[in-house]
């Protein structure tokens, strides 16, 4: 029997771009880096403009313990430090760098005892390399590589499940890199102290599998390389863990290292190969360029910062009908309103959907099919939570788990009635996370 | 109201005097500071007016005067080419008017909206978010340096695809599967069968369209729920009955138990299932006496089409020697019924031969029997009611052909197993339990399962997505609760068939075993448990 875990769909693939290899972009002319690009603190820049940076120069500092620096992708001249649009959907201070030379690859010298580096030693590279989690969420690596005492991780899975329709970033990295994964993933496992380290796959990329799996083999056989069954979402830290371990982790702020167990992303494990090989930081990544909005769907390496125009011009521009550009996959991403966003850590994809693809339906009210319930990877009913967060009814969805959703948007993807579940979720789990901060601060203010 | 409300109370009031072209947002401060300076202007000037509407107060000159401006100011916006006039130009009493009228609109509108019913609300909202992610645009583009392309895309929030199942293709579907039984009860009942369900659907998509006409609704008829629910009405019907009656009953089923508390997805009992029990209260003789034998067209001279058919026909002698015209001629499960009460007589025997149609009515009057022979002895009057050669109801008799279109329910996954297992289940190890005559375990558990509307009531009405439970332990508690209703009804009860009353029963709990059955939530593991599992013990 294959691991998986309960509830779930399997869209269709549509992994347009698999068999495509991924090229470089050259470096931009203009590269627009915000000082956020992970969960957590914003970061503090520390150029101005008419400032003359060099690739690989930090930007910014980290504006906390979860946070981490955004360096320079390019060398050239700061034009400006000032607001511009962002694909987490506001303006956000951004610094914008007239390229005047792409400076190569910001590679250090290599650490000869890199493969023996201390957790201290790992931790303080991948924070200053500016890792933040590259399957989409960008969470701080660093942080996650420093579980408290009291909860040691026992194991590191590594994630290269993609379950999202459309993309394949990770995939060409499984193939290409599939070595620096392995290596990244015990340094993963070094920094924690973890014994047991875990690769996923799911069972629509064999090749990458046995690429994987033969990585392994030559650099350490106690590596298990694990095929899971497709489906969606396989890839959600969760689920995953759920699936390969049988564990659950409990409802937020509850995290995987309460039960022992650290996901990371196989482009996260390059990264972190990288930045403790050669002290790189993280200034570009693997990006599927796809979907029925581009005439060549390609996967390119792209710099941090990068226009997403000059991603789409390079995977042959947009068809005439394109209508919807997403960053991400089609089930999770963020739609954009403007190609001129960047490239950030996070993005690993760029979708472009036709008129005919974005289609909305109209909605209709729930026929109770239960379907979105079969489906609801966390157990919840979300056709009743979505519709006490239409009628404000705040506690009752809180009661009915609204904040543990995981907004996978499974519900919403095989809702008959097309109703808006995970849409109306979302906005109950905001409010209802606005509404406890406001009740904290009014307890503060009164205390 | 709507979760948009908040962010409609931000928006600037339209009517403002003192719009800025400045787009960032003013301090709290200034903006009461501001609110309070109209509010002073807005003082004065009524104050001026003497609370009268301003428009009676001007002079004569100053009425002369703002005419030949606004004349001016037409003339202006005639030579702009239909420009408006410019706002500087208008007084401040015509202000003030306009200002009042708009606020007057805001309010109707307001009104309207409250008054609309919620699927309405609901498909405003879309149009609504497009305008705010429109102005959210705009302040963007004001803002954004000039590196900004032209170029634009449309705003969602995710998934940003669909897996294309929609309420009309499941609709459609589930009518669809009814097809193969339809057509056996045409074979066995003739084309007054097949009638009578046209008919039934007809009725309810008429009434769907006429109700939804006549209150300027949106007309859903293509939804195919209307037509599938017609289906159904004439389903369980007997195959005797007058034309008016599925009418009557799609009339009732549609017009009274689904539109009135809202359309498809919101009516709390199975629409068919309530036409039926209407009929069953009103006309309880057609209901109950029109049974039509299988192949009853073949008897007699009769036709295929034959439409005028005398369901009295068919009815026997109580016995060959009895004088009174009792009702011999029933269903399987009516036949079961008066065994059970003890009423049954040796010439049931024949009725039943009758009834499964093999038998001329010279030989049945020569047979006689005990009823529960007649029923539980031989396999071949089993096979008879799972394959569907007997009397009943139009589209219940068939288990076979109703199991086929079943099975592709299944394997589309628009029907749970659990329903139809537990409902299952239960009737027939109740029937089993205390349907025998003589004492527990005696019962006939395969009897109880092919006769009557079970197999139909259980994979096609306890099926139903909208009255039946969402929650996997729900279903199975649905199911189990209408499969002991219908034993009970079946074998104590007033009717000889419970199937239709048990579900209809169970549709009222069903929002009451929502509530309990919620499923355990991910991650809620029991404490030993999660520390078992989680392998994390210190």
């Amino acid at each position: 029997m294959k691991k998986t875990f309960r509830g779930g769909t399997h869209p269709p693939e549509f992994k347009l771009t698999a068999g495509i290899g991924s090229r470089a972009l050259p470096a931009p002319e203009m590269a627009y880096v915000p000082i956020q690009q992970h969960i957590g603190a914003p970061g503090k820049p520390l150029v101005r403009k008419k400032d003359e940076v060099t690739v690989g120069q930090p930007l910014t500092e980290p504006g906390g313990f979860v946070s981490v620096p955004a360096h320079a992708p390019v060398s050239g001249k700061v034009k400006d430090v000032g607001p511009y649009p962002n694909p987490v959907g506001r303006e956000m201070l951004t610094v914008i760098i007239e390229a005047d030379d792409d400076g190569g690859d910001a590679k250090g010298e290599e650490d000869a005892d890199w493969a023996d580096a201390s957790a201290e030693e790992i931790r303080a590279r991948v924070r200053d390399a500016g890792i933040a989690g590259m399957g989409g969420a960008a969470f701080p690596t660093h942080v996650k590589l420093s579980p408290p005492e009291n909860k040691p991780v026992d194991t590191v899975i590594i994630n290269g499940a993609e379950c999202e329709p459309y993309l394949t970033s990770d995939h060409r990295l499984m193939l290409e890199r599939s070595d620096d994964i392995i290596r990244g993933a015990l340094l993963v496992r070094r920094a924690v102290g973890a014994n047991r380290l875990l690769v996923a796959v799911e069972d629509n990329k064999p090749d990458a599998h046995s690429a994987l799996k033969k990585a392994a083999k030559s650099i350490d056989p106690g590596i298990q390389v694990e095929m899971l069954p497709v489906k969606y979402p396989q890839g959600a830290e969760k689920q995953l863990i759920n699936a390969l371990t049988g564990r659950e982790v409990p409802p937020p702020p509850a995290l995987p290292m309460d039960v022992g167990c650290l996901v990371q992303n196989v482009g996260s494990c390059v990264a972190i190969c990288e930045a403790v090989r050669w002290r790189k930081p993280l200034i570009e990544r693997y990006v599927t360029v796809t979907g029925s909005g581009i005439n060549e769907p390609a996967n390119v390496i792209a710099k941090i910062g990068t226009p997403l125009a000059e991603l789409v011009e390079a995977a042959g521009g947009y068809t005439d009908d394109a209508a919807k550009l997403i960053l991400g996959g089609p089930m999770m991403g963020m739609a954009q309103w403007t190609d001129a966003v960047p490239v950030i850590k996070g993005t690993s994809g760029v979708l472009v959907l036709n008129r005919a693809d974005a289609a909305v339906a109209a909605e209709q009210p729930c026929i109770g099919c239960g379907r979105c319930v079969n489906v609801c990877p966390v157990f919840l009913l979300p056709t009743n939570i979505a519709r006490l967060s239409e009628l404000e009814m705040w506690k009752d969805a809180e009661a009915m788990g609204v904040l543990e959703c995981i907004e996978c948007g499974s519900c919403t993807y095989v809702c008959p009635s097309h109703r808006i579940l995970v849409q109306h979720i979302r906005f109950g789990k905001a409010t209802v996370i606005a509404e406890k901060r406001k009740a904290k601060q009014k307890a503060e203010k009164a205390a | 109201m709507s979760i948009d409300s908040p962010e409609e109370n931000k928006t600037p009031d339209p009517g403002a005097s003192e719009r800025t072209p400045k787009r960032d947002k003013p301090s709290d401060e200034e903006r009461e500071r501001r609110r309070a300076q109209r509010r002073a202007k807005r003082e004065a000037e009524k104050s001026k007016g003497d609370a009268k509407p301003a428009r009676e107060k001007p002079s004569e000159e100053e009425r002369e005067r703002r005419r030949a401006e606004r004349k001016a100011a037409r003339d202006a916006a005639k030579a702009e080419g239909g420009g408006r006039p410019e706002r500087e130009r208008l007084s401040p009493e015509e202000r003030e008017k306009r200002r009042a009228e708009r606020r007057a609109k805001r309010a109707a509108a307001k009104a309207e909206g409250e008054e609309k019913p919620a699927r309405d609300r609901k498909k405003e909202r879309p149009a609504r978010d497009e305008k705010k992610e429109d102005r959210k645009k705009k302040k963007k583009k004001a803002k954004a340096p000039a590196a900004v392309p032209e170029r634009k895309f449309m705003l969602t929030s995710s998934p940003h695809i669909h897996d294309n199942e929609s309420v009309r293709r499941i609709m459609w579907t589930v009518t669809f599967t009814l097809v193969p039984a339809t057509l056996g009860a045409t074979w066995v009942f003739g084309f007054r069968a097949l009638v009578l369900v046209l008919i039934g659907a007809a009725a309810a998509v008429a009434t769907e369209w006429a109700a939804q006409k006549l209150f300027r609704a949106p007309v859903t008829i293509a939804d195919g729920s209307a037509v599938l629910t017609g289906v159904l009405v004439s389903f369980n019907l007997p195959p005797g009955v007058p034309w008016w009656i599925p009418v009557v009953g799609s009339l009732f089923a549609i017009g009274v138990a689904k539109l009135p508390f809202g359309g498809l997805g919101w009516n709390p009992l199975n629409p068919a299932l309530a036409g039926r029990a209407f009929l069953l209260a009103s006309w309880p003789l057609h209901m109950t006496k029109d049974w039509l034998p299988a192949f009853w067209w073949k008897t007699n001279g009769r036709g295929f089409f034959q439409w005028n058919v005398n369901p009295f026909d068919f009815r026997m002698k109580l016995s060959p020697s009895a004088e009174v015209d009792a009702v011999t001629y029933a269903t399987p499960l009516e036949l079961h019924k008066n065994a059970i009460e003890e009423t049954a007589v040796e010439g049931n025997r024949w009725a039943w031969d009758y009834l499964i149609g093999n038998r001329t009515e010279a030989d049945l009057v020569s047979s006689a029997g005990h009823v529960f022979d007649a029923i539980h002895s031989t396999g071949d009057r089993i096979l008879d009611l799972i394959v569907g050669l007997t009397g009943g109801c139009i589209g219940e008799t068939s288990a076979v052909l109703l199991l086929i279109g079943a099975a592709y329910l299944f394997y589309k996954g628009y029907i749970d197993w659990r329903t139809p297992f537990s409902f299952i289940a239960v009737t027939a190890v109740g029937g089993w339990l205390f349907g025998g005559p003589e004492g527990l375990f005696t019962g006939d558990a395969v009897f109880h399962i092919f006769a009557g509307g079970l197999i139909l009531g259980a994979f096609y009405m306890a099926t139903d997505m909208v009255t039946t439970p969402i929650t996997r332990r729900g279903r199975l508690i649905f199911g189990a609760g209408c499969g002991l209703i219908t034993v009970m009804i079946r074998l104590i009860g007033g009717y000889p068939e419970g199937v239709s009353y048990s579900i209809l029963l169970m549709n009222l709990a069903t929002p009451l075993i929502d509530r309990y059955t919620h499923p355990r939530r991910f991650g809620h593991v029991k404490k030993s448990a999660g520390a078992a599992a989680g392998g994390i013990v210190s």
